[in-house]
């Protein structure tokens, strides 16, 4: 909230006009969509997608701006990606976004010095009995970082920046800290049970440079660690109990990207991209599965590589072209401390690994300028050797559609 | 300051395009700078040299080119000069006091001619030929011959291939392609140019602070998702939110205690716990005593149970089993005609296995109690223990079969017409047609009432029917088929004013330890 007035009032001191000597440029974008979703046998009901961002960037001189950011997402229309692994389409969610970046550039310099301080909270609607707002994976966000971007070729850049945040998620308590006082007498939780388990105390780190191959492509490099640690979440022991370590989890990301776009002539263009990535998240946290009394060390250890190929086709007027698109994603993710189970839940010798892939095809159809419609269509499906499917579908299919129109300045 | 008779005229040109400066006699050009590296190719070689030592003479046909980073100046005898970008290749077609002419293969240049009446000044690319009359102005070209041409000063007069010609005037520009002359437009002020740079930087940053948020909501997600992997987020028959969790305690060596805790915004928070107690200390892999719950098959087992203890209540209500006395018995073999087994459970392979005619070993009470909010409706007692068969038990009437105490109407249902513990009778329906929703109902002779509603429902909230069941209600694949579903029980009673224990179990666990029959 405090991030919130602090935005206004810079926007309020921009718009007081030339006696601050600042240069003022809105930036708008609004998105609005309908759509529907079909899982695994689901239909979804007819909903809208909202998108919004507002950004009154500033120019207070040529060494400092800064960028005041709104944004807000109402999804009624659950998307491909958010459905992978879940168990139902939800109802809706809002997230709700509000951003601080400076930007600061040194006299005669290629570099560029970004602090940036964000509060962000998303609420979902999950369930029949849920409502926005107390949905019970609520949660907000809180970040402050810092980037530094040295520009060693205009356009091309390197840069690097570190990030701390947290994620608290109100509503998620554990049923067991709840139960330790809630059944007197009854011995009913573990000694060092925590109550918000899911929260976490975050540190990323991030790199990247982007770069032209040949002339005629340009490849984009980067990596990053992210650090999550649990304050109120205990390791589990191989005897199903909680010891005195917390949880701490590192996952480390590798990615790749090139873009190679093509021009056969004046009304026709081509921008193919391959963007490739590999990730290994490390956590000295375990499960216990009771009924099972089976113990999985390492639980939430997985390694991931992703393929993302796609492909545009720019048809018209360079400025307002015709934008034809098809995207495609394979991801295999494989978790290798989990053991697969039978579909009667008897633990098996095989870890577990999961296949997904996606395909879209999109068309963005200028009306005017800045203003476009969108038509969208994306089909998934994942599949995995893990055949117990009690409480998480790991084999699926998921599709929808959107039609809206979009609007930037 | 006194302005020169002449003016220097920048062109520049970002990927290919041809300049010409006419005239009559040779005029020698010749690199005069190089930054990075340079090479030069001589007419009629295909060899490129690296450029050393400046200045180097550059004759017609000779080509000259880039590398990443780098940069050359070509400079002409009357001062005017060329600088090339990097990643740019030029070839000098003619070079003349009359006619001058370079090529640009691709990349970038500009051009700095002086200003002489009898020279004639042009620009070519692809799609366009710039005439230069004393102006100052910008070419650039882009990938597929597309041309724009920026004039700042002065008159530029710009034809495209077909001949067509515009006169363009300070402060315009005009696109060219293969089509022909677009309109021209006026260019945008000096200011106006810096708020769109500005605006563009500024959307750019927009993009990589979503972008970076992005990141941190698939962390958010990724501990989300595992909430669901793990069970602990369910959704019910009503379409309802369930939290479910399941953990295990060792109250002591020789004790484990299973703790179900499920919540729902109806129903609040229940609970489930099963305690049992051992005939010795645990292992550390409880599974291996575990595995032996339900009986063992040839041999006796090593652990089995001498009492467990449920509980399952909504904070308020609760309905508590304890039994003790426990002991294996070969049930197949105990001489006790009719309560044989030819299927135990596995708990391995969660499946059934065909027991008939071995020794199955499975755990007896001597001393059983069935207790509604702590008051005891039913149970049995072995007078000087070591059941053999329950068909051999006594049922309680007058005395708790756990405690010893007397009954009365505060810690017993008492049948006001005997003065001893109530009768009851079970019986057991499926009353939706098609749907596996079993109720079984208790009813005492006191009156009161306790029914069960036990749902097996999908994943995804559905109740089970009975094609997923193969019709079967009873049985080993009737209790097969559970374990492939989620299992949801409602207990009501006369004693619950109105409320009701709502359990979500995992039903290995109440198969397993026979709760489930």
């Amino acid at each position: 909230m405090r991030l919130l007035r602090i935005s206004v009032l810079l926007v309020a001191l921009a718009a007081a006009g030339p006696s601050f000597a600042v240069e003022y440029s809105p930036i708008y974008m609004l998105q609005v969509l309908g759509g529907q979703s079909f899982y695994s046998g689901q239909k979804g009901t007819l909903s809208p997608n909202v998108n919004g961002a507002f950004a009154p960037a500033m120019k207070f001189n040529e060494n400092w701006s800064l960028l005041p950011m709104l944004s807000t997402n109402y999804q009624g229309t659950e998307q491909v990606l958010d459905v992978v692994g879940g168990q139902t389409l939800f109802q809706s969610q809002w997230d709700n976004l509000a951003s601080l970046k400076g930007i600061y550039t040194p006299d005669d310099s290629q570099w560029h010095l970004k602090p940036s301080a964000s509060f962000k909270y998303e609420l979902l609607q999950e369930t029949a009995d849920e409502t926005l707002g107390h949905g019970l994976f609520d949660y907000y966000q809180g970040d402050a970082g810092f980037e530094a971007e040295y520009t060693y070729h205009d356009p091309f850049t390197f840069h690097a920046g570190v990030d701390y945040f947290f994620t608290h998620f109100p509503n998620y308590t554990s049923l067991e800290s709840q139960a330790a006082t809630s059944f007197g007498g009854q011995s009913v939780a573990r000694e060092l049970v925590g109550d918000y388990v899911l929260d976490t105390q975050n540190g990323l780190l991030r790199l990247g440079v982007n770069m032209p191959v040949q002339d005629r492509f340009i490849l984009d490099l980067g990596g990053q660690v992210l650090f999550e640690h649990f304050p109120s979440q205990h390791v589990v022991d191989p005897t199903g109990s909680l010891t005195a370590p917390l949880r701490n989890d590192v996952a480390t990301t590798f990615s790749a990207g090139l873009k190679m776009p093509n021009e056969f002539n004046a009304d026709l263009r081509t921008l193919g991209s391959l963007d490739v990535s590999a990730t290994y998240n490390s956590s000295n946290q375990n499960s216990f599965d009771a009924t099972q009394a089976q113990y999985l060390p390492y639980y939430y250890n997985y390694a991931e590589v992703r393929v993302a190929p796609t492909f545009k086709l720019l048809i018209g007027d360079a400025r307002r072209p015709v934008v034809l698109g098809i995207n495609t994603a394979y991801w295999y993710r494989r978790y290798p401390y989990r053991f697969t189970q039978d579909p009667n839940g008897a633990y098996q010798s095989d870890k577990i690994h999961t296949n997904n892939w996606l395909v879209g095809a999109n068309l963005n159809y200028p009306m005017a300028k800045h203003f476009g419609l969108i038509f969208d269509f994306s089909y998934g499906q994942g599949q995995s050797n893990m055949q117990y499917q009690q409480f998480f579908q790991y084999n699926y299919y998921v599709a929808n559609y959107w039609v809206g129109f979009r609007y930037d300045y | 300051m006194r302005q020169p008779w002449y003016r220097r005229l920048p062109i520049f040109t970002a990927c290919a395009g041809v300049v010409f400066l006419s005239g009559n006699a040779r005029a020698s050009a010749y690199i005069s700078k190089v930054s990075g590296i340079v090479q030069l190719q001589h007419s009629g070689t295909d060899r490129w040299e690296l450029v050393r030592d400046v200045p180097l003479d550059v004759a017609d046909q000779d080509s000259v080119r880039t590398g990443r980073g780098a940069q050359t100046t070509l400079s002409f005898d009357d001062g005017s000069r060329v600088e090339l970008g990097p990643n740019a290749t030029f070839t000098l077609e003619e070079s003349s006091r009359g006619r001058s002419s370079i090529k640009l293969n691709f990349g970038a240049l500009k051009a700095f001619v002086q200003r002489i009446a009898a020279r004639r000044f042009e620009v070519k690319t692809p799609t366009a030929v710039c005439s230069v009359r004393g102006t100052e102005f910008k070419v650039e070209v882009l990938a597929g011959g597309q041309t724009v041409v920026d004039l700042y000063k002065g008159l530029l007069a710009v034809e495209d291939r077909r001949g067509q010609q515009i006169l363009l005037h300070p402060n315009e520009t005009i696109h060219v392609d293969l089509r022909g002359l677009n309109k021209a437009a006026g260019l945008p002020t000096k200011n106006q140019a810096r708020q769109t740079a500005f605006h563009a930087i500024m959307q750019r940053e927009m993009g990589l602070e979503l972008s970076k948020h992005e990141i941190l909501a698939s962390a958010a997600r990724e501990v989300k998702l595992a909430e669901f992997q793990q069970g602990k987020a369910l959704i019910d028959v009503h379409g309802d939110r369930v939290r479910l969790e399941e953990y295990i305690i060792r109250p002591s060596p020789n004790q484990f205690k299973l703790v179900v805790l499920d919540q729902s915004k109806e129903n609040g928070l229940n609970l489930f716990s099963y305690l049992g107690t051992f005939n010795q200390n645990l292992p550390a892999d409880l599974k291996q005593a575990l595995n032996q719950l339900n009986g063992t098959v040839d041999t006796a087992p090593t652990w089995w149970l001498t009492g467990f203890q449920t509980v399952r209540t909504n904070t308020q209500d609760s309905i508590v089993e304890i039994a003790n006395g426990g002991h294996p018995v070969d049930v197949n073999h105990n001489g006790v005609p009719g309560d044989q087994i030819a299927f135990l459970f596995n708990p391995v392979t969660n499946t059934y296995m065909s027991v008939a005619g071995h020794n199955v070993y499975q755990t007896l009470f001597d001393n059983y109690g069935f207790y509604v909010n702590s008051r005891l409706t039913y149970g049995w007692a072995t007078p000087g223990g070591n059941v053999q068969s329950y068909t051999l038990v006594t049922n309680a009437s007058t005395v708790d079969p756990i405690s010893g105490a007397a009954l009365t109407a505060a810690n017993a249902w008492i049948d006001p017409n005997t003065g001893q513990l109530a009768t009851r009778s079970v019986s057991s329906t499926f009353p939706d047609a098609d749907q596996i929703h079993q109720v079984i109902f208790e009813s005492y002779s006191t009156g009161d009432f306790i029914r069960w509603d036990n749902y097996i429902f999908t994943n995804d909230g559905q109740i089970a029917t009975t094609a997923n069941f193969n019709a079967a209600t009873a049985g080993t694949s009737y209790l097969q088929g559970i374990l492939k579903f989620n299992f949801e029980q409602d207990i009501t009673s006369s004693q619950f004013s109105g409320r009701k224990i709502d359990l979500v179990v995992e039903p290995k666990i109440l198969v397993q330890a026979g709760l489930i029959q």
